[in-house]
């Protein structure tokens, strides 16, 4: 968007949210412009599509409920009649009091990149994707086929409050590479491996993975089934942001808490796990696939720890859970699109480094398990349990990985115990997930997995 | 529009089409104590253009949105489009050249259309939450959490070069209900869901019923112990492992032609997708997209390809493929457009006399997610009963393991059935010498 644009549509929405406050005890606008340009290849085709979402969200509260409207596009004229056709039939309550944020601030927020996409040429972006395909082909004749998917998203969004005036403009780069394989008895299996920066850069990312991904696909035809039990198990940060996000920060969305629907209640302000462990929230990591710089409720977004050394801190909020519990507000109110209700969501959740070096916590464990990879999970707020699937594995014998590996093994378990039974912390923070994560089985925002490695007792796996 | 077909039809291209989807959605977020947290009404409206040129033996393609219907952009769009195609140089394959008859499917429900059309959304909502609460407060040692209703049309309009012009239109709804149980000690929930395309089939009694048993069960639940023997699936479980999240079942996705063509599927026609011959009940299933009001139907695809009914497989051998328009033509079959309702054939025992003997029988997954590419699974189990004689114990957690296609080398299928989102067959499905992993 241009820069009088955007000063036309915040003078826009704050001329109308004026209006609709003689009416509405609260009201706020988002306009949401996302477009997406996508390149996928495999060894028949290349194929590219654009794609865009692109309409203004306006909420009105009436001290005890909210009502929203949305609508595709810009048109001011419909979303003025209908805001205030919807505002002038408002009873209002003295039910609710919001916990909005009164510092004023009028701001244009811009995420930092390396090379703006937009001024690469589509030539150069297709055969960059060439390349990295073709790459695939030379570290293997071996592979069934291989497929690279490149996604540019540009993500605009305008916020605009009595208090606020904001705008942010959030690019992304996301590159997905999925090797795939035959087994000798005939089985199909894929490899994954992708990378998400802000800008052009996350193509040569993609390219330095290559050579791991391409022998780790191959290795993965011998997998085999695991014995279930209990092992002593290595989680790599792609596992270990799984663990951080889906078994433990599902539970710790405050619209749950508030429902009455999850076990961190019970854990706010108590241990969980030892005083080296600390978990953060923090949306304005810079170029992961969760940040942003304000949330959809106008919220300004700031890393907060949801548990510090040790110890159960914060939740994560959206505005209307948070104003009925009265406790801090955290910029984590995410609606999947302008005609979505915002919920209390995840960006960039993550274990915080620690000490060990992976290299020496291999070194200690005798007999267990490396956790190269996991595909995803779910939540369970209400008995905090854990579930992370489709996780590549590999055995550590007396201090050593042995390559004997394991496809599609299951994660389960009991939060509260796992964490518990963390016995090191890894020394290097990576993360770099390309996920989007739903709340349910609907919603999906984009969000990032990743931290350090872990070190856990007694992890149940199956 | 007609600009925008105008300034299609100056271009020399090998072929374009448009679609239009218009989505209105009313949705009704409670929280809990029955007390109203939001009202969201929503009206969007998204246009994709594809366009082909043709390069003699291959063509382009690209596809891309309309956001406004200023000319000058749609030009600039159109100019990008045709740039873009030149790298994307493919096998030819025929567009569609004239519309084909389709078999009407009635998936409108006119209580939701009239009722979004007029503005009513949150009445419709309204009058149906107020059922459910009243069933609710019927029930004891049960809090209802928070629930969610959405009532949706959409509207989908396919316009083509070959002056193919088709309209069509789907309601849906949604409810998703926090059903917590608690007793002196403790509390547990289950979230109960339900997607309908009509509103009348939704029953609130059979619904809280079924859920505030499971909450109940679950409240006294223990951890399984390992299991090795019969697995019996039957309810949400069994509509899980056919239709799971995010579909299609491994069964069927290895009969997709893009799976085929990509040379991602193991299926060959005429084998059996089991690696050794089958025992027990031969599986047989049909992918219907015909069936009325079922969300899973659809009246044609994205190309404007009739839905068709096709058996993909049958007695356990893999019978056809099925596939949209470009794909179909590569490995050589007639285009049957998307995916149906999985009708699998149902067996000749009755239910009860499938659950005679000891066994373990799932009812909930947390989340059924099978690896789709190799058939492998890992799901934990959200609500389970080993059965022993008349013993029916509740059990929560542990996983039940396996190969989809490994299992069907021993399966026996219930001869009643039953029709629910995406799926019509058997109602309980026992598997043979099935793994659940526990203590």
């Amino acid at each position: 968007m241009l820069k009088n644009e955007i000063g036309e549509t915040k003078a826009f929405f704050a001329d109308l949210i004026e209006e609709i406050e003689r009416y509405a005890v609260y009201a706020d606008a988002l306009l949401m412009k996302n477009s997406e340009k996508r390149i996928s290849k495999d060894k028949n085709s290349v194929d590219i599509a654009t794609d865009a979402d692109f309409g203004v969200k306006v909420r009105l509260f009436d001290g005890a409920s909210f009502q929203e409207i949305c609508i595709s596009g810009f048109d001011k004229e419909e979303i003025r009649k209908k805001s205030l056709e919807k505002a002038k039939k408002i009873k209002r309550q003295n039910k609710i009091h919001l916990n909005i944020d009164v510092k004023q601030i009028d701001k244009d927020f811009f995420a930092k990149l390396e090379t703006n996409p937009e001024i690469v040429s589509l030539p150069e972006k297709v055969a960059s994707v060439n390349m990295l395909y073709k790459e695939f082909e030379k570290q293997s004749k071996e592979f069934v086929n291989v497929r690279i998917v490149y996604i540019e998203e540009r993500e605009e969004k305008i916020f605009v409050n009595r208090y606020k005036r904001m705008y942010q403009n959030n690019p992304r780069v996301m590159v997905a590479m999925m090797p795939i394989v035959q087994t000798k008895e005939g089985e199909i299996r894929f490899h994954y491996s992708g990378t998400s920066t802000n800008g052009f850069e996350s193509i040569k990312k993609a390219m330095s993975k290559i050579s791991e991904t391409a022998k780790m696909a191959l290795r993965i035809r011998d997998a085999k089934k695991i014995a279930p039990g209990r092992y002593t198990t290595i989680l790599c940060p792609h596992v270990t942001g799984l663990l951080a996000h889906e078994s433990f920060g599902h539970g710790m969305e405050s619209d749950t808490i508030w429902e009455d629907r999850a076990k961190a209640k019970e854990y706010l302000g108590k241990k969980i796990a030892a005083e080296y462990v600390s978990i953060m929230e923090n949306p304005i990591l810079e170029g992961r696939n969760g940040s942003y710089f304000f949330d959809d409720e106008g919220q300004i977004a700031e890393p907060v720890y949801l548990v510090k050394n040790g110890i159960v801190t914060q939740p994560i909020t959206e505005l209307y859970s948070i104003s009925r519990l009265g406790l801090k507000r955290t910029a984590n109110g995410r609606c999947e699109s302008y005609d979505h209700k915002s919920f209390a969501r995840m960006s960039n959740t993550y274990f915080t480094a620690g000490k060990m070096p992976p290299e020496e916590m291999i070194k200690k464990v005798k007999d267990g398990l490396y956790l190269h990879q996991g595909g995803g999970g779910m939540e369970d707020p209400k008995g905090w349990g854990v579930q992370i699937q489709g996780i590549l594995a590999e055995k550590i014998k007396d201090g050593k990985l042995t390559g004997e590996l394991f496809y599609e093994v299951t994660l389960t378990g009991f939060l509260p115990e796992i964490l518990g039974n963390i016995k090191a912390v890894g020394n290097k923070l990576i993360v770099e997930g390309t996920g989007s994560c739903g709340k349910g089985h609907k919603e999906w925002v984009r969000v990032s997995e990743g931290g350090p490695h872990l070190l856990i007792e007694g992890v149940p796996l199956s | 529009m007609k600009k925008l077909i105008e300034l299609l039809k100056r271009e020399k291209l090998y072929g374009w089409k448009i679609i239009i989807i218009k989505k209105h959605r009313a949705n009704l977020h409670y929280t809990k104590n029955y007390e109203e947290e939001t009202y969201l009404e929503g009206k969007r409206k998204d246009v994709e253009v594809t366009i082909y040129v043709d390069y003699g033996k291959e063509i382009g393609e690209n596809t891309f949105p309309i956001t406004s219907d200023d000319d000058e952009h749609m030009k600039e769009l159109i100019k990008d489009a045709i740039y873009a195609c030149s790298f994307t140089k493919k096998q030819k394959y025929e567009l569609l050249a004239k519309k084909e008859k389709r078999k009407k499917v009635p998936l409108v429900d006119k209580q939701i259309k009239y009722a979004i059309e007029k503005g009513n959304g949150r009445e419709i909502l309204q009058n149906t939450a107020n059922q459910v609460f009243k069933e609710f407060r019927k029930e004891k040692e049960i809090k209802l959490n928070g629930m969610e209703l959405i009532a949706s049309i959409v509207e989908i309009e396919i316009l083509t070069s070959k002056n193919i012009h088709i309209n069509s239109q789907r309601t849906d709804f949604y409810i998703d209900a926090v059903i917590t149980s608690f007793n002196e000690n403790q509390e547990q929930e289950f979230l109960g869901v339900k997607i309908l395309s009509k509103i009348k089939d939704f029953d609130s009694r059979s619904f809280v019923k079924r859920y505030c048993q499971y909450a109940r069960d679950i409240l006294i639940a223990q951890a399984p112990k390992c299991f090795e023997g019969n697995v019996l699936l039957k309810e949400d479980a069994l509509n899980d492992f056919f239709v799971p999240f995010p579909p299609p079942t491994p069964l069927a996705f290895h009969s997709n032609a893009r799976i085929k063509y990509m040379k991602m599927s193991k299926y060959k026609i005429g084998d059996y997708i089991t690696q050794n011959p089958p025992k027990g009940d031969l599986l047989t299933i049909v992918s219907n997209p015909g069936l009325a009001y079922n969300p899973a139907s659809s009246e044609c695809d994205f190309d404007a390809i009739a839905s068709k009914k096709i058996m993909i497989i049958e007695k356990s051998k893999v019978k056809n493929f099925y596939g949209d328009l470009r794909h179909s033509q590569y490995i050589g079959i007639k285009p049957t457009g998307s995916i149906g309702v999985i009708e699998v054939s149902p067996g000749k025992i009755p239910q009860k006399a499938l659950g005679k003997k000891d066994h373990c029988e799932v009812v909930a997954f947390s989340w059924f997610n099978p690896d789709e590419l190799s058939g492998n699974f890992s799901a934990e189990i959200r609500l389970g009963y080993i059965v022993k004689g008349n013993k029916r114990v509740p059990f929560k957690g542990g996983t039940f393991t396996g190969n989809i296609f490994k299992l069907f080398e021993e399966v026996y299928l219930s001869k009643e059935i039953e029709v629910v989102r995406g799926y019509k067959g058997p109602k309980a499905i026992l598997f043979k010498d099935a793994t659940v992993s526990g203590e």
